[in-house]
């Protein structure tokens, strides 16, 4: 048991206790911040799996991009309404019969696989980063140039559905 | 190594299916779209933890999951503002109509 590992199941864990207070808490903002832990501790894990460029990504675009977004949705909608952010639940035993249903399958479906590999290589094995550049520029352009499109789209129909709040 | 791979799977199912229950039990928009994200992130975790022997495919799908994703954030919290400002109410269940009461 050196360091790396345990720097791995502490964000293992975190990002496990995270979810499971995502799911307990009342608060919408509190449960937004724990997504963001969560979220955190998965880049984490994605740098302890030589996926540093992934990593980076992950922090940038999730925690610095869509829980800004989110954070400014709750802000803007509790004002609206006058409502306090807390939120009620409600079909909570076939919520949680789903969930350890779902669960369960997929515990039972990776039981019956049995893989070739039991663990990551300590070591780095090639330069990933370089690697995806030349990739994402050689045969992957044509859904790089694709996706720039759909975001370009999906900014245009987000700014023109939101702008009709400010018009009465 | 004691890294193991089976608990990364563990720990993706468990996220997939904790967000899979908030869906399910939370009453509001933005809650389920939190809920929306945590899946989405499981898949992501999957798929990286399948490509971590210099096969660069796992990770070039999820950096795309990962746009999509931004996609959706953004043009699902413009619906959320637009369906408060219009009915008041932060429950999806409440609104059951689909043009204005005149």
């Amino acid at each position: 048991m050196n360091l790396k590992d345990i720097i791995f199941y502490f964000f293992l864990l975190l990002a496990a206790f995270a979810a499971v207070g995502m799911l307990l808490v009342k608060n919408v903002l509190h449960a937004a911040l724990l997504l963001m832990v969560c979220l955190l501790s998965i880049a984490g894990i994605y740098v302890l799996l030589h996926a540093e460029f992934l990593a980076v990504t992950q922090i940038m675009v999730y925690a610095g991009g869509i829980l800004v977004i989110i954070i400014f949705g709750i802000m803007l909608s509790s004002r609206i309404a006058d409502t306090p952010l807390n939120v009620a639940t409600a079909r909570k035993i076939p919520g949680f019969l789903t969930g350890a249903g779902m669960l369960f399958m997929i515990l039972y479906a990776i039981h019956s696989i049995a893989f070739s590999f039991s663990g990551i290589p300590a070591e780095r094995v090639s330069n990933h980063v370089r690697n995806i550049g030349f990739q994402l520029m050689s045969i992957y352009v044509a859904p790089f140039e694709i996706a720039g499109v759909l975001l370009l789209i999906s900014l245009i129909g987000a700014a023109v559905t939101a702008s009709f709040l400010i018009k009465k | 190594m004691t890294m193991a791979i089976e608990h990364l799977l563990y720990l993706s199912a468990f996220l997939f299916s904790i967000g899979l229950t908030i869906i399910i039990t939370k009453r509001n928009a933005i809650m389920m779209l939190l809920g929306i994200e945590l899946m989405l992130n499981a898949a992501n975790l999957n798929l990286v933890v399948f490509s971590y022997n210099g096969k660069m495919e796992g990770q070039l799908f999820a950096l795309f999951i990962i746009i999509v994703a931004v996609c959706e954030a953004a043009v699902g919290m413009a619906i959320v503002l637009r369906m408060y400002h219009h009915y008041r109410t932060s429950v999806p269940d409440e609104i059951s109509q689909l043009k204005e009461q005149r």
